[in-house]
């Protein structure tokens, strides 16, 4: 009774009372005890779940969960996202045993819509990587096949969807994080524009990338969480409402009859011979529908990458100033103030965190600001110009999520060049602040899901998820 | 060669030989990438665009803010020390 579920037939059967939602909590939480032992996707089942369940089985008998677009609908969130009275630990030593004292804005809006809160997902430590496997808690393994990666950094969200232990989770994207790990974990992954939720109580990494998004098992579900999430809040300056900024040039009539889709034009050589041909499949599937397909190239593209780490590792090192042994989390005594610094930022932070907050302090100095932090400003003028152009000529981008499947755990963990890479793909959305959406295409030879990625000009999720249902037709 | 005990210095991390070394040689090889974008052909009008970056100031009226739902009390109970409702630092000044 419990498998294939959505959020619109769990709504309609738990209004018919087909199953209670204490029932189907008890499912998840079944299948979590079960699965997660060998998975890690979860660092915490909340224990009041249950309660809240009972809560909104009440709710649907006197008739009020009517309301209530996500009634009783099961939900994990990753970890730097604040619920208040929670552990929040950013998958960090430093925030060990830190509660969060107030609801990120879109853990309020839904919780107003009638979610469960089942628990809280593993990530790499303040959301850098892209493989889980920098988590202070260990990392997250793939449902389908527990010698590989669930992706990352939001490797948990996505693995406790796939390995239905709740029926949707919201991740956080800065470079690819909700995306990367919904391709490797084989279900759906929204990346919003830039500003389209708010980013009150998401723990801050990049702030003029982060952004809060579902993850899900199909993009109608995303689409149903995503319109919930969405919208300008006081919170949160850089947010706006998501009719804002559209550009004029697009017309919508021609949606959903034939709308144009770019294929990116990118060195084959640089992803998985299945992945291109997953591509291509696609790419066929969408002329044959009555699609406009054209080969489009964004000249500045390359640049995306070492674009992105340079402006992350800079907002990366202002962000965690904060973590001081001050204000909240870790302290280790030094021998002065300073020193007080030094030791909890030594003990509290990973390798990676060390190295980013290293590399961003270095591209902010004085006499390499320019080289670095100015060059790349202007750099990413330079690919949201080319985005601009592409729009112009057609409706949506289409291209991989990913390189590769999901890789060995190990396998890149050594080399930093070699993890960031993992991004090429989807940084460069981030780069421009475009809204960008993850769609599973199918199982390669070795039993591992593969991705697809779309992109839509700035507050044009709407396409995205038009396309996307349509994508699952073809998988 | 980039001098990894002054920026942990300034990052305020304290680090031990063997990731001084460790980092020494990541910095090599991923500076060695990041200047890639040295190529990337951009003019005055990216450097204006990125100055401007379609932002502007917004700010608040001079009123308390948002209703809050959390109380100071619990912002300084995060704290790892504190005394007497306030957190407690050490001596700035020697």
């Amino acid at each position: 009774m419990f498998s294939n579920l959505t959020i619109s037939k769990v709504r309609s059967m738990l209004l018919k009372g087909d199953f209670s939602c204490k029932e189907l909590v008890s499912y998840y939480i079944k299948n979590i005890k079960e699965k997660n032992p060998g998975i890690n996707a979860y660092l915490e089942v909340f224990d009041d779940a249950m309660e809240e369940a009972e809560k909104i089985d009440e709710e649907i008998k006197s008739g009020r969960a009517k309301n209530k677009p996500l009634a009783g609908v099961p939900i994990a969130v990753k970890d730097n996202i604040l619920i208040r009275g929670k552990k929040c630990t950013a998958g960090s030593k430093m925030l060990e045993n830190y509660r969060a004292a107030y609801d990120a804005t879109a853990i309020k809006k839904i919780r107003e819509a009638g979610a469960i809160f089942i628990g809280r997902t593993n990530m790499d430590e303040f959301a850098m990587g892209a493989s889980t496997e920098n988590s202070a808690y260990g990392v997250t393994k793939n449902p389908h096949d527990l010698s590989r990666v669930a992706g990352g950094s939001s490797g948990g969200s996505a693995a406790a969807v796939a390995m239905d232990g709740c029926l949707a989770a919201l991740g956080s994207d800065t470079g690819g994080s909700i995306r990367q790990p919904a391709g490797f974990c084989g279900i759906v992954g929204l990346n919003p524009t830039y500003g389209a939720v708010s980013r009150s109580g998401l723990i801050a990494m990049a702030s003029s990338f982060d952004q809060i998004g579902p993850m899900a098992k199909t993009a109608e579900d995303a689409e149903i969480i995503f319109n919930i999430i969405k919208g300008r809040d006081q919170m949160d300056s850089t947010s706006a409402s998501s009719t804002s900024d559209v550009d004029e040039d697009v017309d919508e009539e021609r949606w959903p009859e034939k709308p144009r889709i770019g294929v990116l034009k990118y060195d084959k050589k640089n992803a998985d011979e299945e992945v291109n041909a997953a591509l291509e499949k696609t790419a066929a599937a969408l002329e044959k529908s009555g699609c406009r397909v054209e080969e489009i190239e964004l000249p500045n593209i390359g640049y995306s990458v070492p674009c992105y780490y340079v402006l992350v590792p800079a907002e990366v090192s202002s962000n965690l100033a904060r973590f001081d042994g001050v204000k909240y989390g870790l302290l280790k005594e030094g021998e002065n103030l300073i020193g007080d610094y030094m030791e909890t930022r030594a003990a509290g932070f990973g390798r990676e965190v060390k190295r980013r907050i290293m590399l961003g302090t270095y591209v902010l100095s004085a006499g390499y600001y320019d080289a670095y932090y100015a060059k790349a400003q202007k750099t990413r003028e330079l690919i949201k110009k080319d985005f601009k152009g592409a729009f112009r000529k057609v409706d949506l981008i289409l291209s991989p999520t990913s390189p590769s499947p999901a890789f060995k755990i190990g396998e890149k963990a050594s080399d930093p060049l070699k993890m960031y890479l993992e991004d090429i793909f989807t940084a460069p959305a981030k780069i421009a602040g475009l809204p960008a959406i993850a769609v599973p295409a199918g199982v390669i030879s070795a039993g591992l899901p593969i991705g697809l990625q779309y992109t839509a000009p700035w507050f044009k999720e709407n396409r995205l998820f038009k396309i996307a249902k349509k994508h699952e037709g073809y998988f | 060669m980039v001098d990894v005990e002054k920026l942990a210095l300034l990052a305020r991390i304290q680090l031990d030989s063997s990731e001084k070394s460790e980092l020494q040689k990541d910095f090599e090889a991923i500076l060695g990438y990041i200047s890639e974008l040295r190529k990337a052909t951009t003019s005055g009008e990216e450097a204006l665009a990125a100055k401007a970056a379609g932002l502007k100031n917004i700010l608040r009226e001079d009123v308390e803010a948002a209703k809050k739902d959390f109380s100071a009390e619990e912002l300084v109970d995060a704290a790892p020390r504190k005394e007497g409702g306030y957190i407690k630092v050490k001596h700035v000044f020697e």
